[in-house]
């Protein structure tokens, strides 16, 4: 569990910071992620995927959770709706080692250049659903843009980002 | 092209109806090659998750192994929301609400009677994997400690510390065990890392924080190949280094190998 979390406990709270916006909820989330994992971890072993995905769902999903439970919903401002518009730094020190520092870098660096290469109504799209939670629906409502509308670039984005991100390969997701 | 092979990027959005996702999920039950596709598109909405990493407060990991350390591994009560899980808009006459109301009633109290016992039932389970856990580690320590192949190796303060270290080498299945009392917390964005001395050079190791009481006991450290001569503690960024920081805090000379 010593080596799960440090692997995967600045991605997991980079992940809920983005979705929260408060340092001390994502760090109530980083906590549940991880009793979670450890509580499933049999789970796990039936499950497709890498851990870095299974991780994913679960704080996201978390995540989503206590914003519910808080009653509000994180809202993007325009600036702030693509990737750069985050601080990677905004809590915590710089990255542990410098070869882990060099490697998160260069993966962050790969899907921060993917996300840039869609079009902004993709990247858009699949933020809104992902890091605000909302419903398909909700999207097309906030965009004012029609329900199949927004389906198929949801699904143009996602394509298109898996194929960007394919030499990273399986297990890399974090 | 195959028709399902289509849906995997709207499965795993969750844009799939009640019926095509039916379909999909009774095909990728037989479908290796669909599940592989599913995986890859999982990944892709995982890296979007984990695009802005940020490196926790050191305080942090202590709340999440304090978590764990009471939690009962297996079985959940959370749930995982699959991607978006929207909030359907219901489309149903007014009677239907009622009875939907009058059965989520039922389901709410049936399923908090099944939350107490679960919780009673993990409760139990908690304790005892605690205890199990802990006659575990003990036996392995002792089983350590009493190895005949043990070499103890006590780490002498360099300067002014005063804590204590011992390091229990065993040169026959090359691991170490170190133990440390009254060790000074490092200052936030520190850590202590232990090194090893080949040929009059150090090879970086673990690294590693005392408890709250200075205590730190750190089993089955690997031990390079090569032979031994000396073991030293410095401190180092988060994280550790590939070089040592001076000062060098604790060194034991091992006995020649």
């Amino acid at each position: 569990m010593s080596q799960l979390y440090d692997r995967y406990a600045p991605a997991v709270l980079g992940l809920a910071l983005r979705i929260t916006r408060e340092p001390a909820d994502a760090e109530e989330v980083v906590v549940d992620t991880f009793a979670q994992v450890w509580r499933d971890a049999a789970r796990f072993a039936a499950q497709r995927g890498s851990v870095g995905a299974w991780l994913a769902t679960i704080a996201r999903s978390r995540a989503l959770d206590l914003l519910r439970a808080r009653g509000r919903r994180t809202r993007l401002d325009d600036s702030a709706e693509s990737l750069s518009g985050i601080e990677p730094a905004a809590m915590g020190s710089p990255a542990p080692s410098p070869m882990a520092a060099l490697l998160a870098d260069e993966r962050t660096r790969r899907v921060q250049a993917a996300m840039a290469t869609l079009p902004a109504a993709q990247r858009k799209a699949l933020e809104l659903g992902y890091f605000e939670g909302l419903s398909q629906t909700e999207i097309a409502e906030r965009l004012d843009e029609p329900l199949g509308t927004v389906k198929t670039r949801m699904r143009l984005g996602l394509r298109r980002l898996r194929e960007l991100l394919a030499p990273l390969g399986p297990g890399s997701a974090a | 092209m195959d028709p399902m092979r289509d849906l995997v990027e709207d499965y795993a959005l969750d844009l799939l109806s009640g019926a095509e996702r039916a379909a999909f999920e009774a095909r990728l039950a037989t479908d290796p090659a669909l599940r592989q596709e599913l995986a890859a598109a999982t990944e892709a909405l995982a890296s979007l998750a984990f695009s802005t990493p940020v490196v926790p407060e050191p305080g942090l990991k202590d709340r999440v192994m304090a978590r764990v350390s009471e939690t009962a591994p297996k079985g959940s009560e959370a749930k995982v929301l699959p991607f978006a899980a929207p909030v359907r808009r219901s489309r149903a006459p007014l009677w239907l609400g009622a009875a939907l109301a009058a059965s989520l009633l039922l389901i709410a109290k049936l399923s908090t009677d099944l939350r107490q016992a679960r919780k009673d039932w993990m409760i139990a389970r908690s304790t005892m994997t605690a205890s199990e856990l802990a006659v575990a580690q003990r036996d392995s320590l002792i089983a350590q400690l009493t190895d005949p192949s043990i070499e103890l190796v006590t780490m002498a303060a360099t300067g002014a510390e005063k804590p204590a270290i011992k390091a229990y080498m065993n040169r026959t299945r090359r691991t170490m065990l170190l133990s440390a009392a009254a060790l000074e917390a490092p200052s936030a964005g520190q850590t202590y890392q232990l090194w090893f001395i080949i040929d009059g050079k150090p090879v970086p190791s673990v690294t590693f924080r005392p408890d709250s009481t200075g205590h730190a006991l750190l089993r089955d450290v690997a031990m390079p190949a090569g032979e031994v001569s000396a073991t030293a503690i410095t401190r180092e960024p988060e994280g550790g280094s590939t070089t040592p920081t001076m000062p060098i805090l604790f060194v034991g000379k091992h006995a020649t190998e």
